[in-house]
């Protein structure tokens, strides 16, 4: 019995004609399960590459992913949809909801996708839009739409949830209360939390911190003190 | 522009290749099928009218009763406004070939008037040379013949010069512009195409037509042109009139006279050829005389030949019994006479050398006796001297005895034994020398004297005498005894002698004997051979004998058949002649006859409406323009729509670039200019593309498709500038313009403004929403994209109008294809329902009918007597011709199925008729109104329309026999006899068998004139098959483009589903349900205008002659939705494709 989630010297080349680019090269790192995870890196150090491959998006050139004892690194495009569908929920940096859709809707689409989904309303609650339900997001400020789109994610109850610059598009203080739901979701209800961030400030409220620096994962450790996300300055 | 900007547009080209190629390709149907119709017509009528014009169609056609000569052709040439006139001939013929009997028309080669255009081989250089039609002929005919059947009649026969004409080229002519040849009188009635001969080849005594051609300035089918033509006709009408007039009048004066010239050279070829046949007659009498003698030379020949035959035979048998033949015969004759010879000689010569030893025996015997004799002569001598001798001393003794005894008695004593001596001598005298005898005389003489003086001595010497006689008589006893021995020895020598003398004979007779034998033996051969050398001559002889024979027998029936022929020539001859003398006598009384009928002469002058082809082109060149109208227009509407659809929703979708462009300090102008060189460049190329192609191809392809009716050479490409520039207006308008408008909105708003992304309008809830129940009912997934297709209510307006346009078109293509499909259907299944029409040259009586019927009671199921005529019905003030039908045949509504609206319209009663639908369109006529029915100028009638009948080929009054009556001056005529066949008789063995019947002038099949119609049909299907498939390719890219803008601008939103965890087969039912409820939408909306358009669309295409059914079958509705439907789930599958492909990165990027 592993860690929740295995990286086993990941590799990730794209070609393109002759040109060969190394992504990602021999990553190696586990995270496991209830954790509050932060990949911090610089713009392309290869934290999408990572992102992408963790959540199912693309797949991987060498090694092994496993997430919760499934090796997910040779699923093929049935079972990476059935992998995002069930196991992942994506957190996007612009919230990306579908905006002919109300906010309910949005949580609705996904919920739907699942046979024992969260009610949309009820994690819309959770996530303090109880009042906002029947607003499309053109009516939404940011955060709102950002805690929509994480009520969406995590509706379906994902094992994952991937969260990718959550608050790359928010002001501070609201960027700071998006954190404070991920993390209360992360401590309430033992969700495993991945945020992925070029800001190293946020590596300060993790349980556990992975650097990633031109394609190499550059260290992996766990936070000793944990800082509260009120405390967080950046 | 700055070159950044440039650099933009052409990415934006690139980065949305579709839509561009969408946004050209639209437009490029558009102006394609919108100029490519337009120009049809003009281009039909310009390849048509090069034609005419290279091909120098006559304007004019001159037929006059009694012909033309070149005089009249010359003065018709001279009247004012010709251009060229000629004379020609026509005449029909059968040519039997691949065993069937087929009716060409001649038409001789004129010079600049109506000219044949070569497709192969070349023009003909003598009479006996021509060019055939080459819609009915391939290439391998050329070098072959057409021949003028026997079974064509002698009149047909006569004008032409030969009965083969080398086919030396195909042609095309523009008298036959119609792939239809017409009809004749001959055979089927059917014309199978044309032939061109030039004049020698015609044997023709006047030209029976005469073309003029006059300037060629007005256009075509041109109310100018007619007008032209109908003043133009007058003149040329009075010019050959004044030259036909005359020719009249002199040719029946010189028809007098040559009369009796042609009289007077019978009489004189008549007596001319008497002569000649009686010196024939002659010549075979002399003939038959010489035949008949040389019958008893032969005979009698035969008969010394036969007599030949059995002396040889004789002479054979004698040679050789059992002789084989003549020849072995003779062989055997000849050998057996040269063995015989050889026998002769053989036995000859043995003979000969017996004879020969015989003689030499006796040779030797002489010469034995001879020596003998010798040897006995001396002893005898010898003897003789012994006994002289003795007797010397005998008589000397006695003498000296006598002398002394006898002294004187002594002496006569000596002298008688001198005598005795004497006496002796003379014995022996005989035999001895006779100078030895007369010496021995003297000796004796002398002794006398001797003794007679010695006497005394003698007795002196008496004693020594007795001594002496002792001694002498000794010794004579031994004389004695000598002379014994010496007899003995003579008698043995003449034994011998005699021997010797026998033996000579002998031989003297052997000789004898032998040349005896020898000339009688080969006197005997000498005759054989001769008799074999005449048996020899003799075969000889009797061969050359019996071969002459044959040879006179062969020269008699040589002769003998040589007489025949010459009798029969003769025979002949004298048939013909008398033939001939009749025929001309005939002829003669014929000409007078002739001459006596003539009646002045008629001129008629026929325009080119006579010409079938000419006339029908017109009306099938006006469907095609009246399609042209108003249904390119529409197509090009909706192509016009969905392109500025197109470029409008891609100035929303760019609206944050326009914003950033702006923001970074881009002039209005500059960001204009690169989106309107986008949209312009599309559409700019689109037209350029659609507008020469769609001019080639739509002419070109509806040209082809009446390539199978006309057969017009050449193709004349129009481009109308002033069409090119209507279609680049409308193209740049409705593609830069919308762009422009839709720019000049945004450009309104402020850069900030514009960077942010359009405030989605605000959400609304649907219209549907309302309606809880219903929306409640409803999955989550089916809201979400019905409230998607409601939201942008102008994007969902526009592309249901785009769809249901595309649908429109393709229900109009496929509903002109049923309306036109059908008429041949509706016309000859449902009211024309015979099968046969039969002309009969004689008005039809009961009995003629009944007999027509009782001889094909198997095949028939209707007939029914009718005039069928043409005339002309006047309303209030519009003339139309149309065909009268006229019958007083209760069973002729078995024939025609008069009906209106699916009710039958009884046939009309006296003083009524009734119109088809057509007809009362055109003459503005209704049911109750008074018509005036006329048949000619000044027959004409006021009868009142009882009712409309629907009908689609052609327009028929219908009226009984009566009311016919009222009209023509001549009365009711039927003399068409309609037929119509049951199920199982062919209709083509009846028309075959009703040809031959007696008093049936011409018969027709309908099936016939179905067939040509439908053709005609079939060549407008093409037309609609190049609408159908240019709106199935609009329709098709209408969706295309819609389905992929539709994508294009919710790329992100997709990606996000996608990383959502929606499967591929979820996210395209997502994206597509949209696309499918629209299509059906349009669908919906579209069919009804389809039907609306397909209605206006055929009140467009009105045309005299056929009426079109405005109906569109139920399959065609089918049809229409499944292909759009198609259409749509192509679009879908394509997107799906294009779905897969969208990188789920793009989720994360951010908003543009």
């Amino acid at each position: 019995m592993g860690a929740f989630v295995e990286f086993e010297n990941v590799s990730k080349i794209y070609k393109t004609g002759d040109v060969e680019v190394h992504a990602l090269t021999d990553a190696s790192f586990e995270i496991q399960k209830g954790e509050f995870c932060v990949i911090v890196g610089e713009s392309g150090a290869g934290k999408t590459t990572l992102l992408n491959i963790l959540g199912g998006m693309d797949t991987l050139s060498k090694g092994t992913v496993r997430m919760d004892g499934r090796d997910i690194s040779h699923f093929n495009r049935t079972q990476l949809e059935n992998y995002r569908r069930y196991d992942i929920g994506f957190v996007f940096q612009f919230y990306n909801l579908i905006p002919n859709l109300t906010a309910l809707e949005n949580v609705e689409i996904a919920a739907q996708l699942c046979t024992d989904a969260i009610p949309a309303e009820d994690v819309l609650r959770a996530v303090g839009l109880h009042d906002r339900m029947q607003n499309f997001p053109a009516q939404l400020s940011g955060g709102e739409q950002q805690r929509v789109s994480i009520a969406r994610a995590l509706a379906k109850k994902p094992k994952l949830l991937l969260c990718d610059e959550p608050t790359g598009a928010l002001d501070y203080e609201t960027g700071k209360s998006i954190l404070k739901l991920l993390q209360d979701t992360c401590r309430r209800d033992g969700m495993t939390v991945v945020i992925i961030t070029h800001n190293a400030a946020l590596a300060a409220m993790a349980d556990r911190i992975i650097r990633v620096k031109s394609g190499h994962i550059y260290s992996v450790r766990m936070n000793e003190h944990i800082t509260p996300v009120e405390q967080l300055e950046w | 522009m700055t070159k950044a900007l440039r650099k933009n547009t052409r990415r934006s080209i690139s980065g949305s290749l579709g839509r561009y190629i969408a946004i050209l390709l639209i437009i490029m149907l558009g102006v394609a099928f919108l100029t490519g119709l337009r120009d049809t017509r003009p281009i039909m009528s310009a390849t048509e009218t090069a034609y005419i014009k290279n091909t120098k169609l006559y304007d004019l056609r001159l037929i006059s009763t009694i012909g033309f000569d070149a005089d009249d052709v010359a003065a018709v040439q001279k009247a004012d406004g010709v251009v060229a006139a000629a004379g020609s001939v026509n005449a029909d013929f059968i040519w039997q070939h691949d065993s069937k009997e087929r009716v060409y028309r001649a038409h001789m080669l004129t010079d600049n008037i109506n000219e044949p255009v070569l497709t192969a081989g070349r023009m003909p250089e003598n009479g006996s040379e021509c060019l055939i039609d080459s819609s009915r002929f391939s290439e391998d005919m050329i070098g072959q013949t057409i021949e003028i059947s026997d079974s064509n009649d002698e009149d047909t026969k006569k004008s032409f010069k030969y009965s083969t004409y080398t086919v030396v080229g195909l042609a095309d002519s523009p008298l036959y512009i119609h792939t239809l040849r017409g009809t004749t009188s001959l055979g089927d009635g059917t014309l199978q195409g044309f032939v061109l001969i030039p004049e020698d080849g015609f044997d023709f005594e006047y030209y029976t037509e005469l073309y003029v051609t006059c300037t060629d300035e007005f256009p075509l089918y041109s109310d100018d042109y007619d007008d032209y033509i109908d003043t133009f006709s007058d003149t040329v009408e009075a010019a050959a009139t004044a030259s036909v007039n005359a020719r009249f009048d002199r040719l029946t004066s010189d028809g007098k006279a040559e009369i009796s010239d042609a009289e007077n050279e019978l009489n004189d070829k008549k007596a001319e050829a008497e002569t000649e046949l009686d010196d024939a007659k002659a010549q075979l009498d002399d003939a038959k005389e010489t035949i008949t003698s040389g019958e008893a030379k032969l005979f009698d020949a035969k008969k010394q030949l036969d007599d030949a035959k059995a002396q040889l035979d004789a002479g054979a048998e004698q040679i050789q019994p059992d002789f084989t033949s003549w020849e072995s015969a003779l062989q055997s004759g000849f050998d057996a006479y040269y063995s015989g010879k050889q026998q002769l000689e053989d036995a000859l010569a043995e003979s000969q050398a017996q004879i020969d030893a015989g003689y030499a025996q006796l040779q030797e015997n002489e010469k034995l006796y001879t020596e003998k004799y010798a040897e006995f002569t001396s002893g005898k001598e010898q003897y003789e001297a012994g006994l002289t001798a003795a007797k010397d001393a005998r008589t000397q003794i006695d003498a000296a005895r006598a002398d002394l005894n006898e002294k004187k008695a002594q002496l006569t004593a000596g002298f008688a034994a001198l005598d005795e001596a004497q006496a002796q001598l003379d014995a022996v005298k005989d035999t001895l020398d006779p100078a030895e005898a007369e010496a021995q005389q003297t000796a004796l003489d002398m002794q006398r004297a001797a003794l007679n003086q010695n006497q005394t001595q003698l007795d002196d010497a008496e004693a020594v005498l007795n001594e002496q006689d002792a001694a002498l008589t000794a010794q004579e006893a031994q004389l004695t005894e000598t002379g014994e021995q010496l007899d003995e020895a003579e008698t043995a020598l003449s034994q011998m002698r005699t021997l010797l003398d026998v033996g000579q004979n002998d031989y003297t007779d052997g000789i004898a004997q032998l040349e005896y034998q020898r000339k009688t033996q080969t006197a005997k051969l000498d005759e054989a051979y001769a008799s074999l050398i005449t048996f020899q001559n003799g075969i000889k002889e009797y061969n050359e004998g019996l071969a002459s024979y044959n040879d006179g027998v062969k020269e008699l029936a040589d002769g003998k058949a040589e007489y025949e022929d010459g009798l029969k020539d003769y025979e002949d001859g004298k048939k013909e002649f008398d033939e001939q003398i009749s025929d001309a006598k005939q002829k003669i009384a014929d000409a007078k006859q002739e001459l006596a009928d003539l009646k002045k002469p008629e001129l008629y002058v026929l325009t080119r409406d006579t010409n079938a082809g000419y006339v029908s082109f017109e009306s099938d060149s006006t469907i095609v323009e009246k399609l042209s109208g108003v249904f390119p227009i529409f197509f090009f509407l909706i192509a016009a729509l969905v392109c500025s659809t197109t470029m409008t929703r891609m100035i929303d979708d760019e609206r944050t670039q326009i914003g950033t462009l702006r923001a970074l300090g881009y002039s209005r102008g500059s960001i204009l200019a690169k989106y309107l060189l986008y949209s312009g460049s599309a559409a700019a190329l689109g037209c350029v593309i659609g507008y020469f192609a769609g001019g080639y191809v739509f002419p070109f392809v509806i040209w082809t498709a009446y390539g199978m009716l006309y057969r017009i050479p050449g193709f004349v490409l129009l481009y109308d500038p002033v069409l090119f520039v209507i279609a680049l207006a409308a193209s740049l308008l409705c593609s830069a313009g919308t762009t422009y408008l839709a720019l000049r909105i945004e450009m309104q708003n402020m850069p900030a403004n514009l960077i942010r992304p359009k405030t989605p309008a605000a959400g609304k809830r649907i219209f549907l929403e309302r309606i809880t129940p219903l929306w409640k009912r409803l999955k989550f997934l089916h809201k979400v994209s019905l409230r998607n297709i409601f939201r942008f209510k102008k994007r969902m307006i526009m592309m249901i109008l785009g769809i249901a346009g595309c649908t429109a078109l393709v229900l109009t293509g496929f509903g002109i294809h049923d309306s036109v499909a059908n008429i041949a259907n509706f016309q000859f299944d449902d009211i024309q329902k015979y099968d046969v029409s039969a002309q009969f040259s004689d008005t039809l009586i009961e009995d003629k009918i009944n007999e027509v019927e009782s001889d094909h009671k198997s095949e028939l199921d209707a007939a029914t007597a009718v005039q069928m005529t043409s005339g002309d019905v006047t309303g209030d003030s519009i003339t139309k011709s149309a065909y009268i039908v006229a019958s007083d045949d209760p069973a002729i509504t078995d024939i025609f199925d008069l009906h209106i609206d699916g009710e039958t319209v009884p046939y009309p009663d006296k003083g009524e008729v009734l119109l088809t639908e057509k007809l009362a369109e055109l003459t503005d006529i209704k049911t109750g109104d008074t018509v005036t029915v006329s048949v000619s100028d000044t027959e004409k009638a006021e009868l009142k329309v009882a009712g409309l009948v629907e009908n689609y080929v052609q327009n028929y009054l219908y009226m009984t026999g009566e009311t016919y009556a009222m009209v023509a001056d001549k009365g009711y005529e039927p003399k068409t006899l309609l037929l119509r066949v049951n199920d199982s008789a062919d209709e083509y063995a009846l028309s075959a068998a009703l040809s031959k019947t007696d008093g049936v002038s011409s018969v027709s099949v309908v099936t016939d004139t179905r067939n040509m119609i439908d053709q005609m049909m079939q060549s407008l299907n093409y037309v609609v098959a190049l609408v159908l498939i240019s709106a199935g390719a609009l329709a098709f890219i209408v969706l295309f483009n819609l389905g992929n803008i539709n994508l294009t601008e919710r790329v992100r939103e997709i990606a996000t589903i996608k990383v959502l965890g929606f499967h591929s087969g979820e996210t395209g039912a997502y994206v597509f349900r949209e696309n499918i409820i629209l299509s059906m939408m349009g669908i919906v909306v579209g069919l009804p205008l389809g039907v609306l358009l397909h209605t206006f669309v055929l009140m467009q295409i009105r045309v005299d002659m056929v009426s079109f059914k405005a109906v569109i079958a139920p399959v065609s509705f089918l049809l229409t939705v499944v292909m759009v439907v198609l259409f749509t789930v192509i679009t879908d599958l394509v997107m799906r494709k294009k779905i897969t492909k969208i990188d789920m990165a793009e989720s994360l990027k951010s908003i543009e």
